[in-house]
């Protein structure tokens, strides 16, 4: 039985409010990174407007879910997938297709 | 471009697209008055074109070239530092994913693209584009679209 096999969800209540916390807590750090992230790439724009000059970079504000290998092996996973998209706001279906940086949200 | 401008042997480019660039060579047609025979420079295809649609390419002393390179050199190095520090943020933000397990959703992401400006042509555009080209290692084809972040490389 495949971990992500829907019969293999239960409802767990206490799963879900560790889960929960854990989103609420590093969930926040991870936003304040990203928000970094978006900051930096302003700012490159910016430069790049103001003279006219053309960049190649190697991220780019092209939205997309990540999903960690570590999610996968973990007891999260046992979770419902609808409970985990609606903890986590990752849509369901892209916890299923596999690790890391998914694909673009243009495709 | 004016009906006084046009010459045989002058170098032209479309207004409105850079990138296509030629030579007149025969300053009558048919068409009309406003029309000139171009040759491009790329496929050395023939064709007509009202001079309306056309922009004189002044001939170049070097300066042009050696203040755009100066600026690659000096404001890509400063929005290298700043594409440098970002990917440093994500790699933060991947690496607390990746020990708690953590799935997250972002409007920042590793896909990797070309960005051209906006101001773009309004500054360079006298610029031969594959010069340009050489110099930043973007495409001579994805300077000549419209400006802004282009579309992903996994499309």
């Amino acid at each position: 039985m495949s971990m992500f096999d829907e019969d293999d969800k239960t409802s767990n209540p206490e799963l879900e409010a560790e889960f929960q916390e854990l989103v609420d807590s590093i969930g926040a750090e991870i936003e304040v990174h990203l928000a970094a992230a978006s900051k930096e790439l302003a700012k490159a724009v910016a430069l790049s407007e103001k003279h006219g000059v053309p960049f190649t970079a190697s991220l780019s504000p092209l939205s997309q879910p990540y999903v960690p290998a570590s999610f996968s092996g973990s007891k999260f996973s046992k979770l419902d997938n609808d409970k985990v998209s609606e903890i986590a706001d990752v849509w369901g279906d892209y916890l299923f297709d596999g690790d890391g940086w998914l694909h673009s949200s243009v495709c | 471009m004016q009906k006084n401008e046009v010459q045989q042997g002058l170098k032209v480019r479309i207004s409105y697209d850079f990138t296509m660039r030629g030579i007149i060579i025969a300053t009558e047609h048919r068409d009309g008055p406003n029309y000139v025979v171009v040759e491009w420079d790329d496929d050395h295809r023939v064709e007509v074109k009202n001079i309306t649609n056309l922009v004189a390419i002044a001939e170049s002393d070097g300066s042009l070239e050696k203040s755009f390179e100066e600026l690659v050199d000096t404001i890509g190095e400063q929005i290298k530092a700043h594409i440098k520090a970002a990917q440093q943020a994500i790699l933060l933000a991947t690496d607390l994913a990746d020990t708690h397990g953590i799935p997250f959703f972002t409007e920042v992401s590793e896909i990797g693209q070309p960005y051209i400006p906006y101001s773009f042509r309004d500054k360079w555009a006298d610029l031969d584009p594959n010069y340009v080209s050489d110099l930043t290692e973007i495409e001579a084809s994805e300077l000549a679209r419209n400006g802004g972040w282009s579309t992903s490389q996994i499309c």
